[in-house]
């Protein structure tokens, strides 16, 4: 396990948390299907840090990406001491996401496709710790 | 991410390769809106060079589709792969929108 990477929850942080994942995804020997698994749901974790967690007049807003690798397995693990939000919950669906899938072009509302990419692609689990949102993202290599 | 774009027919061909995610979406929205300004209004995107696909670039193909659509145009796609494939199908888009396996067959509908 290396040191958590501490970056403030703005858009211009995504490449490096995105570049450190995909480096520790390599290294746990993940096939590129997986790799791009571990990039795409971290950048939707991401993104809803960084558009939700934070008043956006915030200016102390951290974001804390801990990569831990094992053979054929990657968990990334995703703090940030925002309001609590728990993606895996069915209370952060402000929209029904099972209705919306089968919804036409003029009904399809643009929201709630970040929450089931993470949902669909990784094994995913949160916790609220002391004043931080902890998300578990597993990766192993058969998924 | 880069544009090439080809005239064939009434539709014109945007092939998009690279990167559709947070930081390029807006780009390609505006690819989109630039295209139809200029009176192009039929739209085959081509994806065989695109590597990666996030729910941002979901967003803005929905965006340009439904500004297409409101100008009595439309979008389709062609050359799925990997990630980008899997994200249509994961996501619904592949019943949303018309998805061809060649840029021909993509045609032959626009």
């Amino acid at each position: 396990m290396s040191a958590p990477l501490r970056l403030p929850a703005r858009e211009e942080s995504l490449p490096e948390l995105q570049r450190l994942a995909v480096e520790a995804a390599e290294q746990a020997g993940l096939n590129e299907a997986t790799r791009q698994h571990v990039e795409l749901v971290l950048e939707e974790t991401l993104v809803n840090i960084i558009r939700h967690a934070y008043p956006a007049d915030a200016t102390d807003r951290p974001v804390e990406l801990a990569c831990h690798t094992s053979p054929g397995e990657l968990t990334l693990v995703v703090a940030d001491h925002g309001r609590p939000f728990d993606p895996m919950s069915e209370d952060a669906d402000t929209i029904d996401l099972a209705a919306n899938l089968d919804a036409d072009l003029d009904s399809r509302a643009p929201g709630g496709l970040g929450l089931i990419l993470i949902r669909g692609m990784s094994r995913a689990s949160y916790e609220r710790r002391d004043d931080a949102n902890v998300l578990t993202l597993r990766f192993p290599a058969g998924d | 991410m880069e544009f090439q774009k080809a005239k064939e027919g009434a539709a014109l061909v945007l092939a998009v390769t690279g990167r559709l995610d947070t930081l390029t979406a807006p780009q390609f929205e505006a690819e989109c809106a630039a295209c139809a300004d200029a009176g192009d209004t039929r739209i085959v995107v081509d994806l065989s060079g695109l590597e990666y696909i996030s729910s941002a670039g979901l967003r803005s193909i929905l965006g340009a589709a439904k500004k297409l659509k409101s100008l009595g145009g439309g979008i389709s796609f062609c050359g799925l792969s990997g990630i980008v494939a899997e994200v249509f199908t994961v996501s619904g888009f592949v019943k949303l929108l018309p998805v061809f396996p060649t840029r021909q067959e993509a045609l032959a509908k626009a």
